[in-house]
């Protein structure tokens, strides 16, 4: 019991990351704004806000719109539900920007802020949608209960962050033993080819796992299972080389040549996952993955402290889960071993 | 791969003409110059692996403990690189001297000609090093040949991934300042860990 407590703190970390990942709402944002125009200069603007309270807060919603710096408030308010209100506007004289900004503030969920929710077309104010227009950036301050950030375009997905991200840390992790066994074992020691097989092999699991988490999540968020982006053809490339290492162990019989010729392969497909997985993606200016090429990344949730509390802990869940399976395999491929020889 | 056993080296060049004159007769016209880049690096990249089978094949057991009597590993492992990059490099001279012999000039408009020839004696010769390096890993493989067509695909990768880039750089116009750093690096680590790498290798 002792001597295996590091496991059951991994198994309570990642019981913890798993249930507060898929548990914790997101805080209330809003994703768009409906215009119906009923005469020039009087609009009607709807919103659809995404875990609001609305009904509940009925009394203390109020509704504004900022053109430049000048604020116009919402007159006839009506709430539909939970998640959807609307409001007239009555637009003033001068127009000093284009830019038309929305504000919608309650007690219980804070204040909500779409910098550029709408446009002025001409005479005519057009809204702008997440897909189509410019990126609305959405703060939300003040709100009274946990949650995870709300991000336009990821959502829900954000919650990806604790699986996909850390799965990435823990394939690197494994690497990075198997690479130090497979220096040892070109020293004298073929017994740590074993090891470093092992390594190699769980974290080979995690490299898949982290591509069809990153595909599922870019399916949600850029439309395509699949890009032409350097972050995922090295990622693709990486999984093909470490496949690679596992046939040309398959096909040497005796040992020690075995545990040298795969060190020497190894040593190599490591040199090439810093180059492809690292240095690469993050010098190209076309990337569309988060934390390459100026996208948000770390530094931006860095400041949300909800993110935090479940990342750092799934880091080190996903990297114990990822070192256990190794000593685990070790064990494994020794008794084959064994059996091999006797 | 040496001048002693002729015919092998002239059924490498064999099979670069092949390939093209086969292109050819399939389409006269064709003038797409994204079609000639992606056609000219596979068909380099399929003649590399004809030679270092080929090279496998006549390279037996005996010979190469003759080898290594005469000559220290890692010298013989450098000295066989440096060799297959040189032979790699004309042999894909002779396919672009073959390409424009047999389709024309019309679709061929590098920015810069010496660009292109540095192109091509770079990617050629990351393709000839590291074809090496997975080679003489699968030599000592129960099936050198599936196993080098395995490795040698993984390994090379990257460096086609370059290649191309570069090549479309300079005859269609996306230059990409990565693709230069990373062709070098493919040129220097094979190099550098076969050497460091390859004494250890070849002891038994």
């Amino acid at each position: 019991m002792m001597r295996n407590w590091w496991k059951w703190i991994c198994l309570l970390l990642l019981m913890y990351v798993i249930i507060v990942a898929l548990v914790v709402p997101l805080v209330p944002g809003s994703e768009s704004v409906n215009i119906t125009s009923l005469h020039p200069g009087l609009q009607r603007v709807e919103i659809t806000g995404y875990n609001t309270h609305f009904v509940q807060e009925e009394e203390n919603l109020q509704c504004y719109v900022s053109i430049g710096k000048t604020l116009v408030k919402g007159q006839n308010l009506s709430v539909i539900s939970e998640t959807q209100a609307a409001f007239d506007l009555i637009l003033p004289d001068t127009i000093p920007d284009k830019n038309v900004g929305f504000y919608a503030n309650t007690d219980f969920d804070g204040t909500i802020y779409l910098s550029t929710a709408m446009r002025m077309e001409g005479f005519i104010l057009e809204p702008n949608t997440p897909w189509k227009g410019d990126v609305i950036t959405v703060k939300n301050e003040e709100q009274q209960f946990f949650g995870f950030p709300f991000q336009p375009n990821l959502f829900e997905t954000i919650r990806n962050l604790m699986f996909h991200v850390p799965m990435w840390f823990t394939m690197f992790f494994l690497m990075t033993i198997s690479f130090v066994m497979s220096i040892q074992a070109m020293n004298q020691k073929p017994e740590k080819d074993l090891k470093a097989a092992a390594a190699a092999e769980i974290g080979l699991w995690f490299c898949a796992l982290g591509l069809i988490t990153g595909s599922v999540w870019a399916r949600f968020t850029w439309g395509a299972w699949w890009n032409k982006d350097p972050q995922l053809n090295g990622a693709m490339v990486v999984f093909i080389v470490y496949a690679t290492y596992f046939i040309l162990r398959k096909s040497v019989q005796d040992e020690i040549k075995r545990a040298r010729l795969s060190a020497v392969f190894n040593i190599f497909a490591f040199i090439l996952m810093i180059l492809l997985l690292m240095v690469m993606p993050r010098m190209v200016d076309t990337s569309l993955h988060p934390g390459k090429s100026g996208n948000p990344a770390f530094s931006k949730y860095d400041l949300d402290s909800s993110l935090r509390m479940v990342f750092y802990p799934a880091v080190i869940a996903w990297g114990m889960l990822g070192y256990w399976m190794y000593r685990w395999q070790t064990k494994v491929n020794q008794y084959k071993n064994e059996e091999n020889e006797g | 791969m040496d001048f002693k056993s002729r015919h092998v080296l002239w059924s490498v060049v064999l099979f670069a003409l092949a390939c093209i004159y086969s292109l050819y007769l399939v389409n006269p016209d064709l003038q797409d110059t994204q079609m000639f880049i992606s056609f000219g690096v596979l068909s380099a990249l399929f003649s590399g692996f004809h030679t270092m089978q080929k090279d496998q094949q006549r390279l037996s057991k005996g010979q190469l403990i003759y080898w290594y009597t005469l000559v220290a590993p890692r010298t013989f492992i450098l000295a066989k690189m440096t060799y297959n990059a040189f032979f790699v490099v004309l042999l894909n001279l002779i396919q672009c001297i073959l390409i424009i012999f047999y389709f024309g000039t019309q679709w061929f408009h590098p920015s810069s000609y010496a660009e292109l020839i540095l192109a091509i004696l770079a990617g050629s010769s990351a393709m000839g090093i590291g074809l090496t390096m997975a080679s003489s890993i699968a030599q000592r493989t129960q099936q050198p040949t599936t196993i080098l067509a395995i490795l040698g695909f993984a390994l090379l990768l990257p460096t086609l991934f370059a290649f191309v880039t570069i090549l479309s750089g300079v005859l269609i116009g996306h230059t990409h300042y990565l693709a230069w750093p990373m062709i070098i690096i493919m040129n220097i680590i094979p190099f550098l860990l076969s050497s460091i790498l390859f004494p250890y290798l070849w002891r038994d």
